[in-house]
Parts: C-alpha cells; sequence; structure tokens
C-alpha cells in the first residue's frame, strides 16, 4: 500500500517538473519581446500583462493549473476517450433522459416535431396499479431473476471446475460449452426456442410432477418444474460465466492447495474454505453479468410488452407509458443488481487500517 | 524425531521423462539437509515426493522406519514451506496459522496458545489480525514458517523458501531459519539453488545434477574435496577455475608438472601423492584451482615461486574486502580469477605474474570429469 502511493507522488511531481519546464520555456521568447519584463522573465503572466509591476501571486497560479491541466496525462487521457464520450451522450446518455421525460407525460409525435404534454406519475400509476399485464410480467422477471441466476452461477461454477480439471478431452467440451455464446444473436435463438430447443424432450415423462408435489411444497415443486423445462436455456447461458469462472479457477495458485493438502483439509473444505472466498470477485462479476443478460435477453416478455405498447395505436400505449415501464423495469433491475452485489460484498471488508 | 530413508527413489513422469534416478540417502534425526543443484535437478521433485504431492514412481520412502510411499501427505507428520509462500490470501495471519490445527480438531484454546507462541518465535506477534496481502516478503515468508511450526511435524521440508525474497531479507531470514533450527530440534529437509545458502544453512549437503545424486557431504568436504568437476564448480563463488592441463614427468616418482600453452606448473609434492591413477605421465586432465588459491605473485617472498604464470588482467572487481582480478593466461580457456586482497591495486591491461597454490588443486580426469585425487 504504501509503496503505491509512494508511486503515485512521484508521478505527479514528475509531471510538474515537466510542465513548469515547459512554461519557462515558452515563457522565455514572450519575455525577450518586452525588455522591461526582462528580469521577471521566469514569471510569465507578469510578462505578458505588462501593466502590472508586481505581479500578482494567485492570478499567476491559477494561470499555471489551466496550464498543467491541458498539459496533464489527465488531459491527454480525456481526449482519447472523448470519441466514446461524445457517442455515449448523443446515443445513450441523451435518449436515456430524453424516455425519463417521456415517462411523465403522453408522447405525441407527429412529422417533425414531438409533443409532451406532462401528466406527472400518471404513467407510473397506470403500469403499477392498472396494467395488470405488466405488473404479473415484472413479477415473473423478479422470480425468473431469483431462479435463474443462483441456478446459472452455481452450474457454471461445477462446469468450469469441471472444465478445469486434468481430464481428457477438456478441450473438446469446453468449445461444446462456449459454441452457444458465439450463434446466439436474436432470430437464431428465437427459432430454436420456437423449435422446442430450450427444453428436454420428455422431460415430464421422466419426473412425476405431481406426484412430487404430494410430498413437497408447491413452490419447491414448481421451481423444479421451471429448471427442468429450462434447463437447456440455462446451460446455453453459462458459456460466458463459465469462462470467466475458468480464468478465475486457473488464477488460483496451485501451491496453495498443496499446502492445504499438507494440512489435512479434504477436497470439499479446500473448496468451501479456499476456492470460493477467492472466487467471490468472480462470483459477483458472474451475477451481475447473468442479471444483465437476462434482462436485455431479447425474448424477454417485458421487453416485448413495452415494445408493444409502445407502437400501440388505439391510445392504450404510447411512447410516454412505454418510458414510464422501461424505467421501473430500470429499477427493478438494479435492485435486484444491488441485493444481488450486496450479498456477496459482505465477505469483502476493507483492509483494517495499519 | 524422525528420520528419513529414501531407498531406489525413482521419479518417472507420464511423458517417460526421468526426472529422478535411483536416489538413495540416510537422513537422520535433527539433521539439516539440503538438496542443491542447477533448475531442474530434480531436487524439487524429491522434496516433493517426501512431501507426498508427488507419486513416487518406484522405490521405498520410510519416515520413521514406516514406509509412507503410499500415505496422504496430512498423515506423513511433515510441514512444508513454499517459495511463493502459498498463504490463504482471504485469512488473517492467525487463520492462515491455526487452518491445518483446526482441520485437526484441535481445541481452540490450544490453537491460540500455539499460534501465539510461534508468532513471537517468529516475531509477528502484531501481525496475527493482518491479511497476507498487507505484509512485506519476509514477514509472508515468517507467516509460512509460522504455520509449519504450529503443527509441531516430525519433519519441515522448505521449497526455496528464500528465493523471492531481496539480498537482504534473504541473509537475515537465512540466519533465523538455522537459529529455529536449532530451537526446534527437529529434521529439516531444505532445497536451494543457492550454493551460498546450502553451505552457510546445511549440516549435509545433497548435490544434485539431471536427477542424479552427485555427492552427498557436509559443506567443508564439499569445497575441500569436490568428487567432480560438477561439484567443484557449482560450490563456491566465484567459480572454481578450470584449465585443461598435460601432466608431465620423467620417471614415476619424479616432481610432476602439469602445462598448459607455454606455462608449466609444478605440483606439490602432497597433491602428487593423493592422485589414484597409476599412470598420469603425457595425459590429459583439467586442473581445478578455487580464486582463493591464486595469488598475485611476489617476487620478494618468492611464495610458490615454482607455480607462476604470466597473465595480462581483463578485469578487475572491486568488492570491498577483496578485489577479484580476471586474467587471461596462455593456454587457458576461460579467465582465470584470483581473489586478491582489498588494496590490489593491479588495473585492467596490466601484465602480471600469478602463482598457483599447487598444495590446494584439484585434478579431475578429461573424459569422466571425476576427482583423481583421494582424500
Amino acid at each position: 500500500m504504501k509503496k503505491n502511493i509512494k508511486k503515485q507522488n512521484l508521478t505527479v511531481t514528475e509531471g510538474e517538473a515537466v510542465a513548469t519546464d515547459e512554461a519557462l520555456a515558452k515563457a522565455a521568447p514572450v519575455a525577450g519581446d518586452t525588455p522591461a519584463a526582462e528580469a521577471v522573465a521566469p514569471v510569465p503572466a507578469a510578462a505578458v500583462g505588462g501593466t502590472d509591476v508586481t505581479p500578482k501571486k494567485p492570478k499567476d497560479k491559477k494561470e499555471g493549473k489551466a496550464y498543467r491541466f491541458f498539459h496533464s496525462e489527465t488531459f491527454s487521457g480525456y481526449l482519447f476517450v472523448l470519441p466514446w464520450l461524445i457517442g455515449f451522450c448523443v446515443f445513450v446518455a441523451y435518449p436515456i433522459i430524453q424516455t425519463l421525460i417521456f415517462s411523465f407525460g403522453t408522447v405525441d409525435i407527429r412529422p417533425g416535431e414531438i409533443n409532451t404534454t406532462f401528466i406527472g406519475f400518471e404513467n407510473y400509476a397506470k403500469a403499477l396499479v392498472r396494467d395488470g399485464n405488466f405488473t404479473k410480467a415484472l413479477g415473473d422477471y423478479v422470480t425468473e431473476m431469483v431462479l435463474y441466476v443462483p441456478v446459472i452461477t452455481v452450474i457454471s461454477l461445477i462446469l468450469a471446475m469441471l472444465l478445469n480439471s486434468k481430464l481428457k478431452g477438456t478441450g473438446f467440451f469446453r468449445t461444446i460449452f462456449f459454441f452457444p455464446v458465439i450463434i446466439t444473436s436474436g432470430p437464431v435463438i428465437k427459432m430454436f426456442v420456437d423449435q422446442g430447443v430450450a427444453s428436454f424432450p420428455g422431460i415430464e415423462n421422466l419426473i412425476d410432477f405431481t406426484a412430487l408435489a404430494e410430498t413437497l411444497p408447491q413452490f419447491l415443486v414448481d421451481a423444479l418444474q421451471f429448471l427442468t423445462s429450462e434447463f437447456i436455456m440455462i446451460l446455453w447461458f453459462s458459456g460466458i460465466q463459465i469462462l470467466v469462472f475458468m480464468t478465475g479457477l486457473q488464477k488460483m495458485d496451485k501451491s496453495m492447495y498443496e499446502a492445504a493438502k499438507i494440512d489435512g483439509a479434504t477436497k470439499w473444505e479446500m473448496f468451501w474454505k479456499i476456492t470460493l472466498p477467492a472466487l467471490n470477485p468472480t462470483i459477483v462479476l458472474n451475477v451481475v453479468f447473468t442479471v444483465v443478460m437476462q434482462s436485455i435477453f431479447s425474448l424477454n416478455p417485458i421487453i416485448t410488452k413495452i415494445q408493444t405498447d409502445m407502437n400501440a395505436t388505439d391510445g392504450s400505449g404510447g411512447y410516454g407509458y412505454a418510458s414510464a415501464m422501461a424505467w421501473i423495469y430500470f429499477i427493478v433491475m438494479l435492485a435486484i443488481l444491488g441485493l444481488a452485489v450486496l450479498i456477496f460484498k459482505k465477505h469483502e471488508r476493507r483492509p483494517k487500517r495499519i | 524425531m524422525a528420520s528419513i530413508s529414501l531407498k531406489n527413489i525413482y521419479k518417472t513422469y507420464p511423458g517417460g521423462v526421468t526426472a529422478v534416478t535411483d536416489f538413495n540417502l540416510e537422513i537422520h534425526d535433527k539433521e539439516f539437509v539440503i538438496f542443491v543443484g542447477p533448475s531442474g535437478c530434480g531436487k524439487s521433485t524429491t522434496l516433493r515426493m517426501i512431501a507426498g504431492l508427488e507419486e513416487i514412481s518406484s522405490g521405498d520412502l520410510y519416515i520413521d522406519d514406516r514406509r509412507v510411499n503410499n500415505v496422504e501427505p496430512k498423515d506423513r507428520d511433515i510441514a512444508m514451506v513454499f517459495q511463493n509462500y502459498a498463504l490463504y490470501p482471504y485469512m488473517t495471519v492467525f487463520e492462515n496459522m491455526a487452518f491445518g490445527l483446526r482441520l485437526r480438531k484441535v481445541p481452540k484454546k490450544e490453537i491460540e496458545q500455539k499460534v501465539t507462541q510461534a508468532a513471537k518465535i517468529l516475531g509477528i506477534e502484531d501481525y496475527l489480525k493482518r491479511k497476507p496481502k498487507n505484509l512485506s516478503g519476509g514477514q509472508r515468508q515468517r507467516v509460512a514458517l509460522g504455520r509449519a511450526i504450529v503443527r509441531e511435524p516430525k519433519v519441515f521440508l522448505l521449497d526455496e523458501p528464500l528465493s523471492n525474497l531481496d539480498a537482504k531479507m534473504r541473509t537475515q531470514m537465512r540466519t533465523e531459519i538455522i537459529k529455529l533450527h536449532k530451537e526446534l530440534q527437529t529434521t529439516f529437509v531444505y532445497v536451494t539453488h543457492d550454493q551460498t545458502e546450502a553451505m552457510t544453512m546445511g549440516t549435509r549437503i545433497v548435490v544434485m545434477k539431471d536427477g542424479l545424486i552427485q555427492q552427498v557431504d557436509t559443506p567443508d568436504n564439499l569445497y575441500e574435496f569436490p568428487v567432480n568437476k560438477f561439484v567443484a564448480g557449482f560450490i563456491g563463488a566465484p567459480q572454481m577455475n578450470f584449465i585443461d592441463v598435460i601432466l608431465s614427468q620423467e620417471e614415476k616418482t619424479d616432481p610432476l608438472y602439469a602445462k598448459f600453452g607455454r606455462n608449466s606448473l609444478l605440483i606439490d609434492k602432497a597433491t602428487q601423492k593423493r592422485i589414484t591413477y597409476d599412470e598420469v605421465n603425457q595425459r590429459q586432465f583439467v586442473l581445478g584451482v578455487r580464486a582463493e588459491d591464486v595469488y598475485i605473485y611476489d617476487p620478494s617472498s618468492a611464495k610458490f615461486k615454482d607455480a607462476v604464470v604470466k597473465a595480462v588482467v581483463k578485469v578487475t572487481e572491486k568488492l570491498g574486502n577483496e578485489t577479484l582480478v580476471y586474467c587471461q593466461v596462455d593456454g587457458a580457456r576461460g579467465d582465470v580469477v584470483v581473489r586478491a586482497g582489498a588494496r590490489c591495486n593491479v588495473l585492467s591491461g596490466d601484465e602480471i605474474q600469478i602463482a598457483f597454490d599447487t598444495k590446494h588443486i584439484q585434478l579431475f580426469d578429461y573424459d569422466t570429469e571425476q576427482n583423481i585425487l583421494k582424500r
């Protein structure tokens, strides 16, 4: 820690040194033009100003600061990201703000003009209270997330650990599991799903859910039924997560496990005491990724509903209402993300100050 | 508390590569044995076989007369310290040290007492609540040592524990490990590629090359009586000087000379008597001489006057307490290094005379590279 700080300090002073050297070099010819100011050549502000004989220090400092900023690494950094920043502002930030404004009104779009009439929280009230379809879709979405995310995370972790082991043919299986990621594009996946690729054919015949319902609570059976029917879909969406977990696993120090082996830890204990804590940041990353990917998935029913309502011509929807729904959806998604991060972050306590 | 015996140990990897060949060694109780050799010589593999992290392809390994070939590492009653410390990053120093004991279901109070005691020995009491990432390299290695100590094992295995430390820290930890060995009175097996570590720490040193033991001996004997050219070159810094020579004498009992280029050295009588070969006349050998046994010739004392050669100084290295003078000598393939005094004033380019103390030379067979002198 200490080392880092020292290094930073060093770069700052280096940067300053360069800047001031340059400032002096630049100031010199200017000073030469006005002979009277020659004596104060190292103070560029006074030299250029000319009128003020006793240079005021604050003004001097201010100019130096601006100069330093334009010649600093920070400024170059901003320049580098500028194209992206412009793109982000025009194509992302502006539309986002626009939808926020839309969501508080009725939007009337005609050729050449957009009229927004402010109606307060009316759209939100409609979405949350009166539109049963939306609240149902939202509820389904939340349930799906609660089921999907842990299952995808756990399954991809297990698969990553299997694929990371020294078995023959892991290369082949790695390719197989990553394959869906490459071919998942909207139309392709829609066709697959329509043809029933997402579910096990005949799974209903293998597991008797009605019999299970007699012994297990209904919600567990529902969850189980949901998972079995969506199992292929879950695997389909695990490619990236598996990859991320595998990189996490490969970064682990092998001798740590050897030390644990000598200490007397079983494989099970090693997993819980060493692997899992070390993977915690990776798990957070994967959870966030899964939530986001699931939320923006093109076949997601909420997105379909919002799109349909946006284009509705019977006056029930419109851009304003669609925007409000999109914002509610966004906030719910954020809440899920926040919750997920909170759950996993609790281990990551900040190191005590020394 | 424990002796280790390795009998005809082989390690062959699935690809057919043999890492260790016919390794035979008796490690006595409380000994500090060092495996030393260049990288890839099989020293770490051997250590890992003792630890149980590497399977033994063939041969028998006994710890205290118990055959442990198929015993799990945790049941061998050993502790190991790794080069990269191998600490558990998400546990505090205390938890790291207590981990092994907790897994063995040692009562909490006992764990606490043992960890504190070990921390005291190693001077890390103040860091017990820190995570490894907030420690320096030296502190981390102390924690790793602590983790080994608390288990009170029969055998300590250390795999290049100082290699990741800076030079100053290494010297300090070296002394500490020696002290630790004295305090704990346990068997230590230590792997290193650094001959200085080997020479300063070990009670016995095992020099390895290409999976084969070259020599097992005390540091002094390794230095004075290396069995072959490899050991002679590996032990000692700067490296021993090697010169290809032809031995010649008139009659069998006559004085023996070593000739190379235009130079001729009279071999000391005592050395001549130690030669194990019957006939050496006109045969090629490799003469080995350590830098401290070569002197800048002083005509006034005429010491070693029968073994003086002309040399041209190429480079001098002032080390403070001594000066290393690298010379070019006619007939010698490499430089001849002379360990001169602190205030030696020769400069590169100087033509000087150097004298060999032929009482302390080694002679190696040119082909087999075995030492032809008996002890």
